[in-house]
Formats: C-alpha cells, structure tokens, sequence
C-alpha cells in the first residue's frame, strides 16, 4: 500500500510538471505549489542531513573510535559557525570572513591537488595502454587545448591562419555538443521511465 | 545327500560318484560347489570357501569322499570351511608340496607328535607318499599353465594376467573358476625350492604385504602363511575385497571420477621398451573397465604435460620491482625550488600587456551590458563554490562595473551554500557607489527547481520568491558548474526566449556551454581567467586579471613540459615492464 501510494505521488507530480510546460497558464496555480513543496523537502533533507552528520561525530566522540580529534575539530567549528551565524545579522564583515577565511584556502587547495592528480592520471594513461588511437587523441587534445589557452597563437583577423586557429579552438565544441546530445537523450529516456514506473528512484524496491 | 550336478553337462549325478554318468566328467568341484550353496546360513563364509575349495588338492576331496575315511569327530566336526581347509595346510605337508611337488613320508618328530595325529591323517600322507599324482588338481593346472606359459608371447602374457587380475577384481567367484588357468606358471625347479621363489611371486607378495621385501626370516608361522594353499586362498581374499589400492583411494575420493593405473610390470624394462602400453581407466561405477593403449610418445607428452602443471602450480619467489626511492632531502629541495618559481612568478613582473581580442560570445556579453537601459531589472543567479571565488571575481568585475550602475534594479540569489557569503564579498565594493539597490533574495537551495520556478508563469498570490519572470530585462549566470548553468538555460531561455540569458563561468565549464552561445540559447559567454584578461584588456580597466594571466600561463606551460615528458617516460617504463614481464 505504502509502495502503491508513493508511485502515484511521484506518478501525479510528474505528470503536472510535464502539463505545465504545455498549459503553463491553466496550471499557474498549481506549479508553484509543488515548487514550493519541493523547496521546503530539499531545505528539510539538508537539516537533517546535518543533524545526522553532528550525530555521527558526537556518537565517535562518546565511543572514543577511531578519529575523534577530528570530531572534536567539527563540532567545535560547527557550533562556531551555527552560533555566529544565529547571533549575527545577515552580511556581517566579521562572519563573512570567518567563514571564506577557511573554505576559500581549503577549496581551492583541494582543487589544485585535483589538477595534478588529473595530469598524473593522464600520464598512466599512456603507461597502461600505451600508445594507442585513444591515449594519443586524449594527450593531443589536452596539449592542444593548453597551447590555445596561452594565447601565443594569434592570427590577424581574416586571413586563413585566422579562420585554422578558431576552427581548432572550436573543435572541443563539437566533442562537447556530442556530450549535450547524450545527455538530452538520457535525461528523456530516464524521465519516461520515471513515468511509467519502470524505475523508481523515489522508493525501495 | 544332494545330488551332484556335471560342471559340463549338467546332469545330476548321485553323491558318492565322482565323475559324471552322462560325460564322465569330474564331480569334485561341483560337489563342493553344491554343497556350500546347501548351506545357506554360513553364505559369507562359503563365499570365500567357493574361492578356496577350488584350489584345494585331491587330498581333501578325496578325503571327502573317501568311504574309508574316518569320521570327523569332535571339534572337527562341526569345522568351518575355512578351517577345515586350513587343517589341511600343515607345515609339514605344504612344504613338501612346495619342495618335491610330491610329498614325502612325514618324518616322525616325536612320539607325542604321532600320537596327537589322526588316523585319517596318516592314510592321507601314506596315500600322497604312494600316488605322485595325489597332489591333485593343482599341480596339474599349474603344468596346464606352464605350458601356456611358454605358448604365449611376453605381451600376451601380461595381457593374460592383467585380465585375470581385473576379473578377479570384479567376479570373485568368476575368477576363481578361471585363476587356475591364467595363473603364472610356477616352474619345478622354483617349486622345489622356496628360497629361490620366481620373481612375480615376491612382487605379489610384496603387493599382498605377506613378506618383507628383504626376505624375511621363515619361522614355522610364516612357513604356515607360505604354503601354496594358504597364499591362492589370501590372494583370492584380497581379490574379493578389491584389486587394487588405488581404487581404494578412488573410493574414497568421489570428486576424483577417472583415474589411470599402470599395470604393475613383471619387469620394468619390460614396459620400457614397449610401443604401447595398457592403462587401465578406473571409473567409479563402471563395472566394466576400458583398457587405453597409450603410445610412448603419448606418454612422454602427458608427462611433460603433468611437468607443466606442476611446474605451474610451483612456489616462485616474487620479483618486485623496487624504484630506487629518492630521499626525503631530495624531494623537500625539489618541492622549494617549484615554490620559489611559481612564487617568483605569481608575485614578481610586469603584468603581460595581451594583445589578444575578443571572442564574438566574449563581445556579445558586453555589448549586452552596454545596451542595457539605465532602469533596467536584473537577476544575477549565483552558483559558485569558495575554490572558484578568485576566478569568478575576476571573470565577473568587469562586467559587473558595466552592468552595476546606479537607477537599476539588481536581484540577487544563490543557490550554493556559500554562494550568499561570496557574492557579499564580491559586491561589497561595488555597492559602495551610492544609488545601487540590490535585492538579495537569499539562499535557494536546489538551482534546477529555481530556473523552473522562474520560467514558469505564477499567479501574484503564488508566485516563487514574489518574483515574475516578466519583472527582469535579463539573467546574469554567475556558475563554475556546468549543469546548473545548463538547467537555468533549458528551462529558464526555452520559456523565455526575449529575456536575454549570460553567463560568466569558469574555465573547466566554457567548453560544454559553447554550444548553447551557438545555438542561440544564451546571448552572451565568458569562461575562465583567458577571457577575462582579453575583456580586462580592451576595457582598460584595471590589471588584475593580467596578474593573474601571468602566473596562470606559466602553471600551463608547466603542464605542458610534464605531458611531454611525462608521456615519454611513462612510455619508456611501460616497455621496460613488458621487456621484463617477457611480453
């Protein structure tokens, strides 16, 4: 009965939102209620999300697990956060920077360490496969793709050296408009089969 | 008394004869044959008594039948089979059958001895002693198969006696009807001198554990169990309980479902130089067994084969290949000198004066922001992570100079968590300039659900965050992630084509959103710290993009140098590896 009921909760919105796009004006009334809806669930699943993060690290707190010194670090940073955040006002200078004074540095270092890590995947690439059709496109378009971001190559406007260097730095364009096509077709594909209940992502099995 | 049937012709015969009317063939062993089927109560013991009383001599059938012989009394009466052949394998006879093939007066040990022996006994040796032929049956079988010895050739032979051994495997009572005939033939001069036994004699007895292999020492026990009589009757016992031993195993192994024997050899040279071979295939059930003739070249490949295997299935010692691991001092020096450089060129210089221009989505942002009224409504949606903050800002102040003047309405929302702290810090100094009303709507968490709620029409009472799609003469896109950027531009442009839709994204998101600038789907894109020096470079503004630019092109010229010889390495060490490896 409960399976039965979420399907035709997930079945009825998903029809709705489907209409709205072909009768958005009869159903004016409607779409921002599910929309509204939706909103309030998300906010929901984030809060308890967090409450269930705080619970964890409590719980390895009192358990003294493995990896409670950085539990300490968590809760003590999260009540910082939840308090100055509850007792300041939006747009205060000192929470802001509070906050970016610790995510910026550690953001953008987790992202520089992504770069290189990317650069050393690539490179064991070519150690396992070697020299094959697929490595060598991969290393060349890379290759290519950072000498255009350098911009030493320029051309005057005009001329066919021009018309050579925007065609190949428009050429990851139709890699990427391959990838859009794919994607728009997944994404019908996996919307139909919402619909029709073949899969059903919003309930157990 | 029941009556004999011929083993011949099967006519019935009365007891007390000893040959047939009808063919006048010998009675004896079917007399015996039909008395131990009489009795049916010691059924497992005439078994084995069906096995041994068809080797026994004329003695004992004649001493069955003989009217002059004396009546079992006492004990012996009421003797089993077994024993009653045993009493007949006394040390004294059996050693004369084995000495002379005939036997010799029994010397008198003593006259406690005499006495103690009966008189039946006495007429028996007396008897034996008188006919040279008294010891009956099995010393003429045994000729019978010297004789075929001698006929048959040194494959047959063994070819005899493996069958023999696989009948008396499978049919015990078969095989007793048919071990004389195919029995080795024991030669007189072997016979008379059971020290110098015949060779496939010793093996056998090896086989049957009766001896040891160094020849043991002959008590009077052993002279017992080395009788002719007592050895055809534990040869046919072990036979009744199974041929050989690795069937034992088989037995005892199911999983194991077909097994090959060698046929143990007379001799081994024998088989050596032999072409072929039999090999016996012991299947578990089969109660037939197939015989497989193995060529030697056969042989030699599945022992290589089995070689193979093993050799397969053998402990190796791993080699691991150890790179020479440099030291620590090694690597901190290495890691200051690429700190210091990229140090050096982030902070020192003169900023890199571009001589680069625009790109036409490049242009087309700005020329949107140009031609914007001095009242219009806009609505930057910001979805930025704080590692992209740096890059963002640069990306986005140009344009924000230009589209951030004061008498228009600015909407701001964000739909990442940190988006509302960072689009603060990115307008806090803009928002200086007095005149600027900017209306920050705050956090929303779920960006896709947003661009649908703005695309779709809402009625006053319900509208999403009391907003109106018709209320903005145009979205500014702040992302570093294609996908969110992607929904607002499917739902929010394909419902609101007039409403012009820009996007200022970083460099890893540009590629993947050019296509929807071709297509006309967003007016206007600049991605990555590239086109944000070339605006900064025609706008004239300021230089911090070229700062940037500086130090960014040499990170890239870096990743260039390690592709390059990365690749070339990491090329190298996979040749040595398959170079090692034996590919």
């Amino acid at each position: 009965m409960r399976r039965i009921l979420i399907s035709l909760v997930a079945l009825l919105v998903g029809l709705l939102v489907l209409a709205g796009y072909f009768f958005p004006f009869q159903l004016s009334s409607v779409l921002p209620l599910i929309i509204d809806a939706a909103l309030l669930l998300v906010g929901a699943a984030g809060l308890i999300g967090i409450g269930y993060l705080v619970r964890m690290h409590v719980l390895r707190l009192a358990r003294k697990e493995r990896g409670k010194f950085f539990s300490i670090i968590f809760l003590i940073a999260f009540l910082i956060a939840l308090v100055a955040g509850l007792a300041l006002p939006p747009g205060n200078t000192f929470y802001r920077n509070l906050i970016l004074g610790v995510q910026v540095p550690v953001e953008a270092g987790l992202l520089s360490v992504l770069a290189v890590m990317l650069l050393v995947a690539s490179l064991k690439l070519i150690r396992t496969r070697g020299w094959t059709p697929l490595s060598i496109g991969f290393l060349s378009s890379a290759l290519l793709s950072f000498v255009f971001e350098l911009g030493f190559l320029q051309a005057e406007p005009g001329t066919l050296s021009a018309e050579l260097l925007s065609f190949l730095e428009r050429l990851p364009w139709i890699g990427a408009r391959g990838i859009l096509l794919g994607m728009a077709l997944g994404g019908l594909i996996v919307g139909l089969r919402v619909l029709l209940m073949i899969d059903r992502p919003y309930g157990e099995e | 008394m029941l009556p004999l049937i011929c083993p011949e012709c099967g006519a019935e015969n009365p007891s007390d004869l000893e040959r047939c009317q009808d063919c006048h063939a010998l009675l004896m062993d079917r007399n015996e044959e039909g008395q131990t089927k009489a009795t049916g109560d010691h059924a497992e013991s005439l078994d084995l008594l069906s096995g041994t009383e068809h080797d026994l001599p004329d003695l004992l059938h004649a001493l069955r039948q003989d009217e002059g012989a004396p009546h079992i009394e006492g004990d012996q009466e009421d003797l089993s089979p077994e024993d009653f052949v045993e009493s007949f394998s006394l040390p004294d006879i059996d050693e004369r059958l084995i000495a002379g093939g005939e036997i010799a007066e029994p010397e008198v040990q003593s006259d406690e001895l005499q006495d103690e022996i009966p008189d039946w006994l006495l007429r028996i040796r007396q008897r034996t002693s008188e006919e040279p032929d008294s010891v009956g049956e099995i010393t003429q079988k045994i000729q019978a198969a010297q004789e075929s010895l001698v006929e048959d050739e040194r494959a047959d032979r063994q070819d005899h006696f493996s069958s023999w051994l696989e009948k008396l495997g499978d049919d015990p009572e078969s095989a007793t009807e048919l071990a004389p005939v195919e029995k080795p033939v024991i030669d007189d001069s072997e016979e008379a001198q059971p020290d110098d036994e015949p060779d496939w004699l010793e093996k056998i007895r090896l086989a049957e554990g009766k001896f040891d292999s160094d020849g043991a020492e002959d008590d009077d026990e052993n002279r017992d169990g080395d009788s002719l009589l007592q050895w055809l009757v534990s040869l046919e016992d072990s036979a009744q309980k199974g041929p050989s031993t690795s069937l034992d195993e088989d037995e005892k192994n199911p999983l194991k479902e077909e097994t090959s024997e060698e046929e143990p050899g007379w001799d081994e040279p024998f088989f050596a130089q032999e072409d072929t071979q039999q090999i016996r295939s012991l299947e578990q059930d089969a109660s037939d067994q197939p015989f497989l003739d193995v060529s030697h070249e056969e042989q030699i490949q599945a022992d290589q084969l089995a070689a193979t295997i093993g050799d397969e299935t053998a402990l190796r010692s791993i080699k691991t290949h150890r790179r020479a691991r440099s030291s620590w001092f090694l690597q901190l020096g290495l890691a200051l000198v690429l700190m210091v450089v990229l140090g050096v060129a982030l902070f020192y210089g003169a900023p890199i004066d571009s001589k680069l221009s625009l790109k036409p989505q490049n242009q087309a942002l700005l020329t949107w922001a140009d031609t914007l009224p001095p009242n219009a409504s806009v609505l930057i949606f910001f979805d930025v992570q704080a590692g992209y903050a740096d890059e963002i800002n640069l990306i986005a102040q140009p344009v924000l100079n230009l589209v951030l003047t004061p008498g228009r309405k600015i909407s701001l929302i964000s739909s990442s968590p940190a988006g509302v702290l960072l689009a603060e810090q990115l307008f806090d100094e803009m928002l200086e300039v007095e005149g600027m009303v900017v209306d920050d709507l705050g956090y929303v968490p779920f960006g896709m659900l947003m661009a649908y709620g703005m695309a779709s029409p809402a009625n006053e009472a319900r509208s999403l965050l009391g907003l109106e799609r018709d209320d903005f003469d145009g979205v500014l896109i702040l992302s570093d992630n294609f996908e969110g950027t992607a929904a607002w531009i499917e739902q929010f442009s394909a419902k609101n084509p007039d409403i012009p839709l820009n996007c200022l994204v970083t460099a890893q998101a540009g590629p993947l959103l050019a296509p929807y600038w071709e297509t006309g789907q967003i007016s206007g894109l600049i991605s990555g710290l590239s086109d944000a020096q070339r605006i900064e470079s025609v706008l004239g503004e300021s230089q911090d993009a070229a700062y940037r630019w500086r130090a960014y092109r040499f990170g890239i010229l870096i990743a260039i140098v390690m592709l390059v010889v990365g690749a070339t390495i990491a090329d190298e060490g996979k040749n040595k590896e398959e170079g090692q490896g034996g590919g």
